[in-house]
């Protein structure tokens, strides 16, 4: 019996130079990487400071009442309106420490971005406490930590809002007729074609830097 | 306000005084210094606010704080912070915050702070509010937190 013969016969080992067998192989090594990071980049297009929304996650309009220019007018939330972005958070104007620091660490991350994206971007407060928040108060309110716009909308609509933003709210007694409203306390970034994109958690807002980069990504690219 | 100046007025917001009240026990009595307090700021039309920064108890023994004045304020009140289960955040009152033996307390929005209720005069920034706080051993502490803008 013979030994089978070898396939490449007389001719011997294949004889690609050993340069591009290394090219070949690097070229597979960059191309895997590139898919790898490609799929990640699709997965989590950007690294967002704060959570990310689905894309496609359409934010809800609403309907109440906020002082304009000098007067209490009707206000109507049409998420994008006007090539604008929101900053939405749900609050009340007898808080005492967290919706005046929200307002205040909202303004300072505004004020880092460039000239041009801040007059893209408007700071909205919802009063979860519509009994004692008057557009007056809320406008007062809102105006004195910086600018923004301070919205009274009336119960029962103001629970479905709530609802649709994932808000919830509850009254607590405090001391004698005095009330205190214990309430979730993210701030919504909804962008210029009305969609969600992502919400800080309060405790992530002093890190005003951060949440200028998720402001000016979500600006830059709408 | 050009930020190492209000650093430097937060950093003189320092305790000044500490008079233990004549039922105080015998031995050395607790004494406590305060850093950064201030008070948050608030339009005027807005009665109540906070006061935040870090006390600091050299002494050998906790010091348990039951109760707070202010000139400035109908009540003063000793405040924790709560998140429930629905994630609805809020402050209720307690009977009392400890300043563990040669530790701190922070106080601040997220946890453990004094409340101003009932705000008698509309608060100006940069101007000292008097604050005493009173132990359970009968001590009292007095301290100004300067009204900072957050
Ligand atoms: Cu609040």
């Amino acid at each position: 019996m013979t030994a089978p013969a070898h396939p490449e016969g007389a001719a011997g080992p294949a004889t690609r130079p050993w340069y591009v067998s290394a090219g070949l192989a690097l070229a597979a090594v960059a191309l895997l990487l590139g898919l790898a990071w490609g799929a990640a980049r699709l997965r989590s297009p950007y690294p967002f400071y704060g959570t990310a929304y689905p894309a496609g996650t359409q934010a809800a309009p609403f309907q109440g009442v906020a002082v304009q220019g000098g007067a209490a007018r009707p206000f109507a939330f049409t998420p994008g309106a006007g090539g604008q972005a929101t900053a939405l958070f749900f609050g009340f104007t007898h808080c005492a420490s967290i919706c005046p620091l929200s307002l205040s660490y909202l303004n300072k991350a505004r004020a880092l971005l460039p000239a041009e994206l801040r007059s893209k971007l408007n700071i909205v407060l919802v009063s979860v406490d519509p009994a004692r928040d008057t557009p007056a108060r809320l406008g007062e309110y809102v105006g004195f930590f910086g600018s923004g716009t301070g919205v009274r909308i009336p119960e029962p609509a103001l629970g479905q809002v709530a609802q649709a933003y994932g808000v919830a709210y509850q009254k607590a007694e405090l001391q004698g007729a005095a009330y205190q409203i214990n309430h979730t306390t993210a701030t919504y970034l909804i962008d210029a074609r009305g969609q969600l994109r992502v919400l800080w958690d309060y405790t992530q807002l002093p890190q005003v830097e951060r949440v200028k980069a998720d402001l000016q990504y979500v600006l830059e690219t709408p | 306000m050009p930020v190492p100046a209000r650093l430097f007025i937060l950093l003189l917001a320092l305790l000044t005084a500490c008079r233990p009240a004549p039922q105080a026990q015998a031995g050395p009595t607790a004494t406590l210094t305060v850093e950064a307090a201030r008070v948050v700021a608030v339009p005027p039309s807005v009665k109540e606010t906070s006061v935040f920064g870090t006390l600091r108890n050299p002494g050998g023994r906790p010091l348990r704080l039951t109760g707070v004045q202010s000139p400035a304020a109908d009540h003063a009140m000793l405040m924790v912070t709560r998140t429930d289960a629905q994630g609805r955040t809020g402050m209720q009152m307690t009977d009392a915050l400890t300043v563990p033996a040669g530790g701190e307390l922070v106080l601040s929005d997220t946890g453990d702070h004094i409340m101003l209720m009932g705000l008698r005069a509309p608060l100006r920034e940069g101007e000292p509010v008097a604050l005493t706080l009173t132990d359970d051993a009968g001590g009292t502490h007095t301290l100004q937190a300067p009204v900072v803008k957050p």
